[in-house]
């Protein structure tokens, strides 16, 4: 009996000490995973910062330089799959996940007003596609809608599609919100400042967009 | 944190320590004892027949090839009221005076060994299925195993006999791994099945405890439990080789298993005095309990992995439905960053890596070889067909409708 004892007693503590291993490893490289997410977007804001100063600066700088420099929608399309990778492994709701998400939603917006004066100065006519969306069961076509946004964008690279968590508390996002004047109707796309709302197929999006067959420039971020 | 994270946990957790449980208690084992001249007793091996007439020839013969001394062993085989041609292979054994043919009415396996053991006057009584065969010398092996520990009965390492379909080689892994773990249980003193397959009994003690019962098809298990409630020791004799025939496809294996988790679940129940009570030791603290929260484990973890995959398909028919079959999901670049790394994800790999070292132990421990194939067959296959036999043994054990032999 006093041997199963001992037994009993050595086995939780090496299970335990296994068990807590797991887990210290697995924070540590959840955290590394976030470190890296942020370090992405640091250099992403950097990169924003960067064009925003160099267009402040020198107003004659060749609308060809600034094309070359813009290139940042693939390194926003990365950072959305890693994030939405993170949301789903440490839940919505994690503050890590949350702060992540934020930042990325800011680099949208501040991608989209860059590029919105980068199009005025250089005369530009890119496609601009604001959505919408929700995680959580208030949208049943939002998973729908993100396909057929995917889709088109694979099919039309020059297009710019921002998506957005319609219930992210940000007050920049609250802001977009307001001066597109949405009713709370999700999905909700905005395309050329209009807003539409429910599920569009990939058939009346390109209806919408009359101009998307002569699309040749820019590129677009991932939708979700 | 989601409940169910916290019961995924839990459930982790209680596997993680059965198995580090069971390595403490191999690890405590006894070692063999130096091989001495050794006094070898009589023993009747008995092999119950009820239509095996396509193997029980071969199974006879292998017990004539036992490497033990002629006046010292005794083969009864009992024709339990065969349909097929099983008497007409028994009579060409019959001239053989090492081997005595009995044949009565069919009545069950329990009851074909208890009518052998009023013809024996042997020390020791053994078991062997019609459709298992041993290896020359595993009589002498157990026997010295037997006589050494002075436990009332002792098991065999099992092995699957020439596997050559592939759900033998998934078999294979799962038999060789079972070898250390009927060693780990010995170590702990918990053995709680004593096999078809050349168990080896004192026949007083069988004697004292009314032989053989029926049990729910599973009358092996319930010989075992009944000799642990009267506080006999059963020992595992690793190195005793026996090879048995695996069923040959998964429809045969389902019931097979159907079968045995049935009579497991049904014999539990019905020695439930001894679920977690201490005076049993890691029988009844460790063992008989993990055994069954496993169950519980393995169902409640593929309930999660049907949900998870029903929500994947819904989705891809979603996308499929929205953009078309076009827009297939290119394949993920292997990013280091998308690898699950989950705590859940980790204690499931660490539980892998000591599966696969139990194997390893079992392998070296029956000196046997495995096929290459053999456990990644058995680490991809069984997880998905083992919920079906769980659950189906589960309903009929809830029903009380017991699972038929074939």
């Amino acid at each position: 009996m006093q041997q199963n004892n001992k037994r009993y007693l050595i086995a939780f503590v090496i299970a335990a000490a296994i068990f807590g291993t797991a887990l210290a490893i697995s924070t540590t490289l959840n955290n590394a995973r976030l470190e890296q997410i942020r370090a992405i977007q640091e250099n992403i804001a950097t990169d924003i910062l960067s064009l925003e100063t160099q267009f402040e600066l020198l107003s004659e700088l060749s609308c060809r330089d600034i094309r070359e420099n813009s290139v940042l929608s693939e390194e926003l399309a990365d950072v959305s799959r890693r994030v939405a990778y993170t949301e789903e492994k440490l839940g919505a709701e994690n503050a890590e996940v949350l702060r992540l998400k934020r930042q990325y939603t800011l680099l949208q917006i501040k991608d989209l007003l860059l590029m919105k004066k980068v199009s005025q100065k250089c005369g530009l006519e890119p496609v601009f596609i604001l959505y919408f969306y929700s995680n959580e069961q208030d949208c049943a076509d939002c998973e729908r809608q993100g396909y057929a946004l995917t889709a088109l964008a694979e099919e039309y690279p020059q297009l710019r599609i921002y998506s957005f968590d319609y219930h992210l508390d940000l007050p920049a996002l609250t802001t977009l919100l307001t001066i597109n004047d949405l009713n709370g109707e999700l999905p909700a796309l905005i395309i050329g400042e209009k807003p539409y709302y429910g599920f569009k197929s990939m058939e009346e999006l390109t209806a919408i967009i009359p101009e998307i067959e002569t699309l040749t420039a820019a590129s677009s971020t991932e939708a979700r | 944190m989601e409940i169910s994270t916290i019961i995924t946990h839990g459930l982790l957790f209680i596997a993680l320590y059965a198995e580090v449980f069971l390595l403490l208690a191999f690890l405590e084992s006894e070692a063999p004892r130096k091989r001495g001249r050794l006094r070898l007793p009589s023993v009747a091996i008995v092999v119950p027949c009820f239509n095996e007439e396509g193997t029980v020839a071969a199974t006879l013969r292998s017990l004539l090839a036992l490497d033990y001394p002629k006046n010292k062993l005794s083969i009864i085989a009992v024709d339990d009221g065969s349909a097929d041609g099983t008497a007409q292979v028994l009579g060409q054994f019959a001239k053989d005076q090492r081997i005595t043919v009995l044949s009565k009415q069919n009545g069950g396996k329990h009851s074909a060994m208890n009518l052998a053991l009023t013809r024996t006057d042997a020390e020791y009584i053994g078991c062997l299925d019609a459709d298992s065969f041993v290896a020359p010398s595993a009589l002498k092996i157990s026997m010295r195993c037997l006589i050494q520990s002075e436990a009332a009965a002792v098991t065999p390492a099992i092995l699957v006999h020439k596997p050559k379909h592939f759900i033998e080689f998934t078999q294979q892994a799962e038999y060789t791994l079972s070898v250390f773990i009927r060693r780990a249980f010995a170590g702990a003193n918990a053995v709680f099945i004593t096999p078809g397959p050349f168990s080896i009994f004192k026949r007083d003690v069988l004697l004292k405890i009314g032989g053989w019962k029926h049990a729910h098809g599973t009358e092996d298990m319930e010989i075992a439990m009944r000799l642990q409630k009267n506080r006999y020791r059963i020992i595992n004799s690793p190195k005793t080789q026996v090879f048995t025939t695996a069923p040959k496809s998964i429809r045969a294996l389902y019931k097979q298993r159907v079968r045995w988790t049935y009579g497991f679940l049904m014999n539990l129940w019905d020695y439930r005095q001894m679920v977690g009570n201490r005076s049993f030791g890691a029988l009844g603290t460790v063992i008989l309990p993990s055994a069954v929260i496993s169950i519980g484990t393995v169902l409640y973890l593929a309930s999660l992995v049907v949900i998870h995959l029903t929500n994947r398909m819904w989705s891809l028919f979603i996308k499929v439905d929205t953009v078309g079959l076009a827009y297939e999901p290119a394949i993920p670049a292997l990013d280091p960053f998308f690898i699950n790394t989950t705590s859940a994800a980790l204690i499931a790999y660490i539980l892998i890596g000591f599966a696969l070292t139990l194997i390893w132990l079992g392998k070296q421990l029956s000196e046997t070889r495995l096929h290459p194939w053999s456990v990644p067959l058995y680490m991809m296959v069984y997880c998905w067909i083992a919920p079906f036999w769980l659950a189906g043994a589960l309903i009929r054990a809830g029903l009380r409708a017991p699972a038929p032999w074939r």
